[in-house]
């Protein structure tokens, strides 16, 4: 849990001028699948529901501290919706994937047609199956702290909007809740034998 | 000439009205949303433009089609990974 410095009352008022604009608008985002289950500042959780399946289905659960905020970028973690535990890698429901352009335009000949090659790449990234991943993405505390990104200060993205809870949102959303179609289902078949079958004696 | 209506866009969660003209491009809207709202950090191109069922809506659609709606304004994810 990351220490409070910024005066508390700063932070806390533009969280709840965060949560108060989500409220406003609340049920356009509920018929989305988007439910505000929790805002007690510094934290706000989500859960994001994939309604265009046949049976509706609960993808994840998404989690945000805005601790020090917006001197700081918000945390955000994707986390198991019925326990709020963080999401291993190897556990994630989604991966926030999103098609990048492909290097040189490489492409491939499908029935005399070419088509480009469009590599994928998620927003979530880790390093071993059983890190907590953390979201890459400009406006997310996770991404501003790795050393990777000391080019990419948050100063730059603080003043767009970045950090903001529905813009965040829309981010899980349209990368891992709307590409969601189907769901995918294994049927395997185990045989099982219990017993003999017999004619019993007369 | 048809009369200027309002247009409800919700800008990264903060909604605010903007006048326009029933027949011009909903693209057209972006940049008064952003001013009206404070955004000035990106260009208008940054930002994409969705109806409240999460469709992107591009150039080639009308005001007109969209009056009574309210639409949604957020900052494109860009780069990261």
């Amino acid at each position: 849990m990351p220490t409070q410095f910024v005066e508390p009352a700063v932070s806390r008022a533009k969280f709840e001028r965060e949560v108060a604009e989500y409220r406003k608008l609340e049920q356009e985002y509920r018929s989305r699948g988007w439910f505000l289950l929790e805002a007690e500042f510094p934290a706000a959780f989500v859960v994001m529901v994939a309604r265009q399946l046949p049976v509706p289905a609960v993808v994840t659960g998404v989690r945000f501290d805005y601790t020090n905020y917006d001197f700081e970028p918000p945390s955000v973690q994707l986390v198991n919706p019925f326990t709020g535990a963080p999401y291993l890698a190897r556990e994630l429901p989604i991966r926030l994937d999103r098609q990048v352009a492909a290097p040189d335009g490489i492409q491939i000949q499908v029935g005399g047609q070419p088509v480009p090659i469009l590599p994928v790449q998620p927003y979530m990234q880790w390093y071993s199956p059983d890190d907590v991943p953390f979201m890459c993405l400009p406006g997310v505390r996770e991404y501003h702290q790795h050393p990777a990104h000391s080019g990419d200060r948050w100063e730059l993205h603080r003043a767009t909007g970045a950090g903001r809870l529905v813009r965040l949102l829309e981010v899980v959303n349209r990368y891992g809740v709307e590409p969601i179609d189907n769901f995918a289902v294994q049927l395997q078949f185990v045989p099982q034998i219990q017993g003999f079958h017999s004619n019993p004696p007369k | 000439m048809p009369e200027d209506v309002v247009i409800t866009i919700v800008v990264n969660g903060q909604p605010t009205q903007v006048e326009a003209n029933p027949d011009a491009s909903l693209q057209s809207l972006i940049g008064p949303a952003l001013t009206q709202t404070g955004n000035a950090g990106q260009p208008p191109e940054n930002w994409e433009l969705r109806d409240a069922q999460g469709k992107e809506l591009t150039a080639h659609d009308k005001v007109e089609a969209f009056i009574g709606q309210t639409l949604f304004l957020n900052l494109k994810a860009g780069f990261g990974g």
